[in-house]
């Protein structure tokens, strides 16, 4: 993202890029741009998180549940990343015999 | 030569199906797999699943049985994932079954709500021709569906008969030598019912669906027409369907408006004493009319979600008092929730619903992806008019951007949030109402009225579900009916 958002953020959190990439953290923030929105800068093995409240009297808990959110999203893309290929399996599985799941050309 | 079976007698060690999940101000965590089958689960519960340290021999039996892990090599979770996922999606080979003639503009009411712009009864410019209505029924028979339901629209499709009975009587007639299922509706709010109406539904055995808003103060202050008496006409209408054709052969649907905001008992109260035993609680749609500044946003969706749970709490007590009542859209839910089945519901498929299970006929020709396409273009914006039936073939129609493009974008799967929910396979993409609101068929998801309104609704069903074995029956009721 760029450096374009007006204003001093009102909180920065400061991840671990390598246990915390950026796709995990948009991720996480997007479940709560209604409450708040994030910059994010790679600085050498960090990740800085910018992050801009919508309601600043809202800001205090948001945090704690974007702080939430990114564990969990660690915990997703884990399980993502793990169970990729039985979930292609069992979509081949699913749509086999249909004329939907053919070779790829 | 006998046929060896093979045993699984040497397990793997344990491995993650793919699963999601969602947290819960209590504690639980709610867990589903590929195919929406759900178990909740306590903090260290869910901690041992993570980390597949799970040393409870009758949780581990759960989580095999939910399909959430496997023991490395078997196979079984994933041919029965299959058959399930395919089971789910078994409605899209079929195509298109739902086909909407909007055979007039022309209405005699004035609803405030309404999402048509809808034209006085003089004005017979807005029917729908009968050149207009054959080319409609030959696109209809283009689907490969073996089911087609022709439901007629408007304004009152009442005010233009003619070409309700040519469609039906010329459906009918090419269904001679195609056999299929056929299912007429009519929209009607009644109003204009006569014999002559009921002879021909008595004879092509069409059905019936009208607007009860709720209460006779309720209804007519929502639907305004010449007289002042929309509720009585209507009341009258089912009366009449019902001595003459049976009771089963009308339904009613009711617009929640800023009105209806605390007196949805009474809404429920009125059902019942007229001998409707389903309730549909349905918001209003931000479309066509209902978008006029005066109109719009009379109430947010927070609003719609109290008035539903207080509206599904009372359901709950008057089933538990002995009353039967269902409110259909927890039922179509519940459905997708409990079982492997799949509603057709418009609003809850991925792919969305647009074109693939629903096509529009408007009365000038156009054909739109979806009634709320439609809406839109009463507005102005054309973006899901698909092409005319003048000039464009049925491949044409179905496989241009203006169909596609949405489908592809909206996808649950792949959207945005929507791909890592729990309550995915419960849901349903809705590029019509996110382009309504946002501008994007996909739409930002917390802001989205529609993702907001469907989490309400699957975490009070779900606390329902889960807290009270009355609930549970019924639940399990409603999703097997």
């Amino acid at each position: 993202m760029s450096d374009s958002m007006p204003g001093r953020p009102d909180a920065v959190l400061t991840l671990d890029a390598a246990a915390h990439p950026a796709d995990i953290v948009q991720r996480a923030a997007y479940r709560f741009s209604d409450v708040l929105t994030v910059e994010l800068d790679r600085n050498g093995d960090t990740l800085v998180c910018r992050v801009y409240a919508r309601d600043p009297q809202r800001l205090g808990s948001a945090i704690h549940d974007l702080r939430a959110e990114i564990v969990d999203q660690v915990l997703r893309a884990r399980i993502r990343d793990e169970t990729q290929d039985l979930r292609n399996l069992v979509l081949s599985v699913a749509f086999s015999r249909t004329g939907l799941a053919g070779p790829a050309a | 030569m006998r046929q060896r079976l093979t045993l699984e007698t040497a397990p793997g060690p344990l491995e993650h199906l793919p699963f999601r999940f969602e947290r819960w101000t209590d504690g639980r965590v709610l867990v589903t797999n590929m195919v929406g089958e759900h178990v909740f689960l306590s903090e260290a519960e869910f901690s041992a699943l993570a980390d597949l340290r799970i040393a409870d021999p009758a949780l581990l039996r759960t989580l095999r049985a939910k399909h959430v892990v496997r023991q490395r090599g078997e196979t079984l979770p994933v041919e029965l994932l299959a058959l399930k996922y395919r089971t789910q999606h078994h409605r899209l080979a079929d195509f298109t079954g739902l086909h909407m003639f909007v055979v007039t503009l022309r209405c005699e009411h004035s609803c405030g709500y309404c999402q048509v712009s809808r034209r006085t009864v003089a004005r017979t410019e807005f029917d729908m021709s009968a050149e207009t209505a054959v080319a409609a029924v030959e696109t209809a028979f283009r689907s490969p569906s073996p089911h087609l339901k022709f439901e007629f629209q408007g304004g009152e499709p009442l005010l233009n008969m003619e070409i309700v009975r040519l469609v039906t009587q010329e459906a009918q007639r090419r269904n001679r030598d195609e056999g299929r299922q056929l299912a007429f509706v009519i929209a009607s709010n009644l109003a204009l019912l006569d014999d002559e109406v009921l002879d021909f539904a008595d004879e092509h055995d069409v059905y019936f669906s009208t607007s009860l808003d709720g209460p006779q103060d309720l209804h007519n202050g929502n639907r305004p027409r010449p007289g002042r008496d929309s509720w009585e006409r209507t009341i009258a209408g089912v009366t009449r369907i019902r001595k003459r054709l049976g009771h089963h052969r009308v339904s009613a649907l009711m617009t929640t408006t800023a009105a209806s905001l605390g007196k949805v008992r009474d809404i429920i109260d009125c059902y019942l004493e007229q001998g409707f035993h389903d309730i549909f609680l349905r918001p209003v749609s931000p479309y066509g009319f209902a978008l006029r500044p005066r109109q719009r946003r009379a109430y947010d969706m927070a609003a719609w979600i109290d008035f539903y749970r207080e509206g599904m709490d009372y359901i709950l007590e008057l089933n538990a008092r002995g009353t039967p009542v269902v409110e259909t859209y927890s039922a179509l839910v519940l459905k997708k929730m409990l079982t492997n089945a799949n509603p057709g519901y418009v609003d809850l498929t991925s792919p969305a619903g647009i074109g693939i299970a629903a096509l529009l006929y408007n009365y000038d020709g156009a054909v739109y992806a979806s009634d709320e396409g439609r809406m839109l273009a009463e507005n102005g914006d054309m973006t899901f008019r698909l092409g005319d039936l003048a000039e464009d073939s049925y491949d044409t129609l179905m496989t241009g951007a203006a169909l596609l493009d949405p489908l592809e974008e909206s996808y649950t799967g792949s959207a945005p949030q929507c791909s890592d929910c729990a309550f995915e396979r419960w849901c349903g993409a809705d590029p019509v109402f996110h382009h309504a609101t946002t501008g994007d068929p996909v739409g930002r998801k917390p802001e989205s009225a529609f993702c907001n309104r469907n989490m309400a609704v699957f975490r009070y069903l779900l606390d329902r579900y889960t807290a009270d074995p009355h609930a549970r029956e019924l639940f399990h009721a409603w999703a097997a009916r």
